[in-house]
């Protein structure tokens, strides 16, 4: 048997998973820049008009994030032709894994299904902050899988975790 | 255990042995090249090391397009537009590299410039920014500890900002590494020591940080085995061809292997320390590496373990009850690192390294911002690091 033109498929139940996840850590890293003081010391070295990109290679989605005025705007699920820091998840399965909680980003960088563009340094940053949001959209016995070390749960913390959950990954505030 | 996931990449054509430069028209033969810049710095020249390549090209009927000898201690980007421009006035179509791991990062950024047709490297600083199949490159190493002839990274320092930009891309590897006993005979001792302890603790970190695998595992253990043997007797005896050409072997295996499986917080605590005090690169990391080894033991200590056979030998392994074993693993490296001292007055302590005690603040500050920290195997915080600092010290 000979066949051609063989289309390859799609996964949507994985991407409506990945889409959703970088939906709610993109409105949660907004959120975070607002109120958590790890967070915002984490992306102060940043300047203004920064811009962040996770992308899901090769067709996306992606989640985009501006810094403006010292916090982080959420600007989509599409990706930019530029970004001053691209983090490239070299496909959609791994960015399932991700957002499922099971493999961190520590974890994925380390055994390169992860690639950066841009400056190591900042990547390191960003790895952190996105462990900070993980950490407020996750509960413990899930975190554990993938954050190297897990924050314990003060009471300003537990407020977090609440904004995060009412408003936060809704509304970004 | 075989990791659930992993990669290995190291395409670079090794060469290695006795006449090996002898070998390098041949090379560049089948490159298709024909005019070569050589990039190397002033101690190769004086030492005599130039001459030796350049006599093993001869008979051969290539042009040296231009010899670049004013590499710097610390790679700059002045040095590598300055032999950017060379290479072009020259019309070279390939770069040799004759030195140690500032001379193979200088190349390694002279060709950025070229390949990339730019005036700017800056431009293409951090991970993955380049997009252009570099010129031909060999690197001939002189020293025996950065494994930068088998690494994807270039690390060039920039005056005006007083900070290293690295640059990495796994397009900057060389296509071919040439390790010839003759280019490391003539090491001093207390280089040989530093840069020795430095390739081991490549291997260590190779084979306890995250991305282990059973490919940068093979490459660590290889290595630690060889500095085991022949660090020492280096040490010692300079002259002897083998012990020099096993050490240019070991920090090439534990140069794959972290290269792959990267490097941990000795690495960032080190980076951070040769910033703030300007302590050599290789005799700080092996002061701090028995003391993150330390740190590491709750997460680590298996791999420890397991490394006590290629440390220490086979009697010493079987010797040592199966608890103990991660904890002499971290005692033999200390005895070496104490042996080192005795014959070559290597410092053990960050103070003898003339590292001040207020500045050990600064350092742990400053480790937290190097990217190596992150693939340790337990989190090293702040304060973390600042006990492992003042352990040290």
């Amino acid at each position: 048997m000979i066949n051609i033109n063989i289309k390859t498929g799609k996964k949507p139940f994985k991407r409506f998973v990945v889409t959703a996840g970088f939906f709610a850590l993109g409105k949660g890293m907004q959120s975070a820049s607002h109120f958590d003081k790890d967070f915002i010391e984490c992306m102060s070295g940043f300047p203004d008009g920064f811009t962040f990109q996770m992308v899901v290679k090769p067709n996306g989605p992606a989640v985009v994030l501006r810094k403006d005025k010292g916090k982080f705007y959420f600007k989509g699920l599409k990706p930019l032709p530029y970004a001053d820091l691209t983090v490239n998840v070299k496909n959609i399965d791994t960015a399932f894994m991700m957002i499922v909680t099971l493999i961190g980003a520590a974890q994925a960088f380390a055994e390169h299904r992860l690639s950066v563009i841009g400056d190591i340094t900042d990547g390191l940053k960003i790895t952190k902050c996105m462990n900070i949001v993980q950490f407020y959209l996750f509960p413990e016995i899930l975190s554990k899988n993938i954050l190297m070390k897990v924050p314990r749960l003060t009471f300003e913390r537990l407020i977090g975790r609440v904004r995060l959950y009412c408003v936060g990954v809704l509304f970004g505030i | 255990m075989l990791p659930l996931y992993y990669e290995f990449y190291n395409p670079v054509k090794i060469i290695s042995g006795r006449k090996a430069l002898e070998n390098i028209p041949y090379e560049l033969g089948i490159m298709q090249v024909h005019k070569p810049m050589i990039v190397t710095d002033k101690g190769v020249v004086d030492n005599g090391l130039l001459d030796i390549v350049l006599n093993c090209m001869k008979d051969s009927g290539l042009a040296i397009g231009v010899i670049y000898a004013e590499t710097p201690p610390d790679s700059s980007i002045i040095a590598v537009n300055k032999a950017a421009a060379l290479f072009r006035d020259n019309a070279c179509d390939s770069i040799i590299a004759v030195g140690g791991g500032s001379v193979i990062d200088t190349a390694k950024g002279i060709n950025i410039v070229i390949s990339e047709e730019t005036d700017d490297i800056i431009r293409f600083v951090g991970a993955e920014r380049l997009t252009k199949i570099q010129k031909p490159f060999i690197a001939i190493p002189t020293t025996s500890g950065t494994g930068s002839e088998v690494t994807l990274v270039s690390v060039i320092y920039n005056p005006d900002k007083n900070v290293k930009m690295a640059f990495t891309s796994n397009l900057l590897l060389p296509k071919v590494t040439i390790l010839d006993p003759r280019m490391t005979i003539g090491l001093p001792p207390f280089l040989t020591a530093a840069t020795g302890m430095d390739a081991l603790t490549h291997a260590v970190e190779a084979y306890s940080c995250l991305q282990k695998n059973p490919l940068s595992d093979a490459h660590a253990i290889a290595a630690i085995t060889l500095i085991r043997d022949n660090l020492i007797e280096a040490v010692k005896n300079g002259k002897n061809e083998q012990a020099r050409l096993s050490l240019a072997n070991a920090s090439l295996f534990a140069g794959a292997a972290f290269s792959n499986s990267m490097v941990g917080s000795v690495h960032g605590l080190g980076h951070a320390t040769g910033a703030v005090a300007h302590t050599h690169h290789g005799m700080t990391m092996a002061i701090i590496l028995p003391h993150v080894m330390d740190f590491n033991l709750e997460k680590a200590s298996e791999n420890y373990a397991a490394l006590l056979l290629h440390l220490a030998g086979e009697e010493i392994y079987i010797k040592t009850p199966a608890p103990g074993r991660a904890k002499k693993a971290i005692e033999t490296i200390r005895l070496m690192n104490q042996t080192l001292r005795d014959i070559c007055g290597m410092s053990v302590t960050l103070s003898q390294a003339g590292v001040k005690e207020d500045q050990l603040e600064e350092i742990a500050r400053k480790a937290m911002g190097d990217g190596s920290m992150m693939f340790n195997p337990i989190e090293m915080e702040y304060n973390d690091a600042l006990r492992v600092l003042k352990s040290a010290f």
